[in-house]
């Protein structure tokens, strides 16, 4: 009778262990399941618009030709964007900048390139270039201009490289940032 | 048929039946067990946790494994078998499932019982006994908190060790035999991995033995040896000077305190709050009252046994009455166990008694569980939602991580409690996910605990938030009862647009998010501070009030004071500030400085700081003059 309960006793601790042993079976090492752990959003708007940046592509309304080198994009003469209104912005006003590249092959067609922009449909002061390389076009935006959640941003260069049989786009300037920035 | 059967092998049938007791002598108390604590079972983590779990990204070699195994960490604990080796061990085999980690709990914990019951009926001599006191036990509301977080396996592994040990000795006292000592002492040694109250197990020894097999008294003097060297070798390590919830008071608050252990031994009003108030006086003085009443009964007729019970209660709960400002009700699971040994036998004597004994033992312990049962089920819910809804936290926020590997993630209506058992303890960097933060005001409504930290620290600002969901750094996500949510628009049309975009008045230099604040001086972040050269700048939010100070810390290394220690001069708006001298502790330095009483009434300040000695540094030739970490300007 001793050895039959001794052996009853072994048998509940074996099965202790094989419901245990097949319940963490389960749960071996590796990368988590995250699936579904978070309620996501649409992409919020952005106030600050890499050109290259894929996510923010959906507010490059018109006039933005495909990245190139994972890091800037041709425009077209007249080109859009949509940028988010910063916050604080609405108070303070804020600053538009546009940091692009007007190369060496603009100014053998042209000795100077002009740049204007419009918020929605407000002009704002144009600025003219005259040298390639690096440049920025910055203005301030009064507060007035930026009591709804994003403005469309038009900007518009006096000319531009026509299409021709090596590059079939019509080719403005090359675009890196946009962004509203609060003062 | 099986009547014939059984008319034809009358042994078989006793047998038979002898066996099915012994399956539900052994197998009642586990499955009792998972009926009352089954949830527990699947709790996730939550808390001190996340420190265990952490430990294993500082596991690189043996070196640092010993040291992440016995140096002495929060209140100089060591406890490598039930905290430490368990996590890393644990962690390394299954990741952080948690269901691992609660079955190991559950299986030590079914270990327990049937070494409980196997020593109540050795001291009994009543199989009945053995039984009633495991599962007296297994119901006491000390125990729900083991059973549902890991971090507490502590209180259940030490029970294992003090229970085997125990064991161990009863068996050596009735046979002898050498073995059984041996197996007594490797138990009670182990034991010490667990948790240090094991020290007290040879006081248990000696007390048994004394009362009830006193040939064999001297024999346990032996066990003291290894306590008083845990002692000291504890205390050595220690600091002396801990403050806060576990203060050591040996003042008179420990007779207070033991009352009140007393008291929740068999009213335990923390969770059963419908008690307070008389009923829980009228359950403590009928419970506790009829089992001293019996224990002084069978000692007037000379048995000892329950004066042993009644002295593991009080050994087990000795090294806890000095933390008079950290009374816990699971601090009274392994003192419990004498008081369930007792009760067991109490009630089976009263069980061959006269029926009036009958019926007050009937409704002594239909009141006992009546309350005990119902408050270990709303503790373990309780818990296990809390533990629940960490894990809703942490998994969607490393889920954020995924969807957003660059910004920085706030996590906005964090309460009082997902802050406590989550946030506080980093859990995210478990998972290798830093840069996440509260939102603006979180503080003003999580109830604050300035013993254990400050709120704020995990607070982003309102002017870096602002720059950085200005330049799409920041995503935001809201907590609630479901899963976390993505808000950052909406967050930004709404909550955002009222807050200041003025700059902070505690900069973080090692924050990408206040990089807009520092000066071009500045070298790259560097595992969260930034070195600069000789001189550099940044702004900070103005002081409220002229009596405020700046408070500075960085990092610093032997090689930098290598020469002596150097001055560092820091101006604000142009003003110096007092001069102060580079001083290295542990590779930190601090500095208070008072600030001018004629600043200008701006809403931020310039700050130049410049360092009196610079060097090269040694892989990359830069010039390095200190490296910070904040700048805080605050009473």
């Amino acid at each position: 009778m001793a050895i039959e309960i001794a052996a009853l006793r072994r048998r509940i601790l074996i099965s202790f262990v094989i419901l245990s042993a097949s319940a963490i079976a389960g749960c071996q090492r590796g990368d988590l399941d995250l699936t579904d752990r978070t309620e996501e959003e649409p992409p919020p708007l952005a106030a600050n618009v890499d050109a290259a940046n894929p996510l923010v592509a959906p507010q490059l309304v018109s006039g933005w030709w495909s990245v190139e080198q994972n890091s800037w994009r041709w425009t077209a003469r007249k080109f859009a964007v949509i940028l988010r209104t910063p916050i604080g912005g609405t108070t303070e006003g804020a600053r538009l900048l546009f940091n692009f590249t007007l190369p060496d092959v603009v100014f053998t067609h042209f000795t100077q390139v002009t740049l204007s922009a419009s918020i929605h449909g407000s002009p704002l002061a144009p600025e003219t270039y005259r040298r390639p390389g690096t440049a920025m076009y910055m203005r301030e935006i009064p507060a007035d201009f930026l009591s709804v959640r994003s403005v469309r941003i038009d900007f518009e260069l006096d000319k531009a490289m026509p299409p021709s049989q090596a590059d079939q786009r019509e080719l403005g300037l090359i675009a890196r940032n946009v962004s509203l920035e609060i003062r | 048929m099986s009547s014939l059967a059984t008319a034809q092998h009358p042994g078989r049938s006793d047998a038979q039946r002898s066996l099915l007791y012994a399956a539900a002598y052994w197998l009642a108390p586990p499955l009792l067990c998972l009926a009352i604590y089954g949830r527990g079972l699947l709790a996730w983590f939550q808390a001190d946790d996340f420190a265990w779990l952490a430990l294993r990204m500082q596991v690189h070699d043996w070196r640092t494994l010993i040291h992440a195994l016995f140096v002495p960490m929060a209140q100089g604990t060591i406890r490598p078998f039930s905290e430490r080796g368990f996590f890393l061990v644990f962690e390394s085999l299954f990741g952080v499932h948690a269901l691992p980690f609660r079955t190991c709990v559950f299986l030590t914990q079914f270990a327990n019982l049937a070494i409980l019951a196997a020593i109540a009926r050795r001291l009994t001599g009543s199989r009945a006994a053995g039984l009633w006191a495991a599962i007296l036990w297994l119901i006491h509301s000390s125990l729900a908190l083991p059973m549902v977080w890991s971090s507490a396996y502590n209180q259940v592994l030490c029970g294992f060790f003090l229970l085997s040990a125990f064991w161990f000795l009863l068996r050596y006292v009735e046979t002898g035999r050498r073995t059984d000592c041996v197996g007594q002492w490797v138990m009670f040694v182990l034991g010490f991995g667990a948790l240090e109250i094991n020290l007290v197990y040879p006081a248990l020894a000696a007390l048994y033995t004394y009362l009830c097999a006193r040939k064999y008294f001297r024999t346990t003097w032996p066990l003291f040896v290894p306590s008083v060297a845990f002692l000291v070798l504890d205390r050595l390590a220690v600091s002396s000077k801990h403050g806060g919830l576990y203060a050591l008071h040996w003042t008179s608050a420990m007779a207070r305190t033991f009352m009140i252990y007393c008291h929740h031994a068999f009213a335990p009003t923390e969770v059963a709050i419908w008690l307070k108030g008389g009923p829980d006086l009228v359950l403590a003085i009928a419970l506790g009252g009829a089992l001293i009443g019996f224990a002084a009964v069978r000692m007037l007729r000379g048995d000892r046994l329950p004066m042993f019970c009644l002295g593991w209660f009080v050994i087990l709960l000795a090294p806890v009455l000095p933390l008079r400002d950290h009374v816990s009700l699971y601090y009274l699971s392994l003192p419990a166990i004498g008081l369930a040994i007792l009760g067991g036998y109490a009630l089976v004597s009263a069980w061959r008694g006269a029926s009036a004994w009958k019926t007050a033992a009937i409704v002594l312990v239909t009141a006992y569980m009546a309350v005990m049962v119902p408050v270990d089920w709303i503790d373990v819910e309780w818990w296990g939602q809390r533990s629940w809804a960490v894990e809703r936290m942490v998994l969607g926020t490393v889920r954020a991580r995924q969807l957003h590997p660059k910004e920085a993630i706030l996590l906005d209506d964090v309460d009082s409690t997902m802050f406590w058992s989550g946030v506080f303890h980093e859990p995210f960097t478990v998972f290798g996910v830093s840069n996440v933060y509260l939102t603006p005001k979180s503080e003003e409504h999580i109830e604050g605990r300035p013993e254990l930290g400050r709120v704020s620290d995990f607070v982003l600002p309102t002017g870096p938030m602002i720059h950085g969901l200005n330049h799409d750094q920041i995503v935001v996500y809201r907590l609630g009862p479901g899963r976390p949510k993505a808000i950052t628009a909406l967050f930004e049309d709404t909550i955002a647009q009222k807050l200041s975009p003025d700059p902070p008045r505690r900069v973080d230099v090692g924050n990408p998010l206040m990089a807009y604040l520092l000066g071009p001086e500045w070298y790259a972040l560097e595992s969260g501070s930034r070195w600069m050269s000789r001189r550099a700048t940044l702004r900070i939010g103005a002081p409220l009030s002229p009596s405020e100070k700046l408070y500075v810390s960085g990092f610093c290394s032997e090689a930098q004071l290598r020469e002596g220690p150097f001055p560092v001069r820091i101006a604000l708006n142009g003003t110096p500030l007092q001069e102060f001298t580079m001083h290295c502790v542990a590779n930190q330095f601090h500095a208070i400085l008072a600030l001018p009483s004629n600043l200008d009434q701006s809403k931020w300040l310039d700050l130049t700081i410049e360092s009196w000695r610079t060097f090269k540094g040694a892989q990359d030739g830069r010039e390095l003059g200190l490296s910070f970490g904040t700048f805080e300007i605050r009473e």
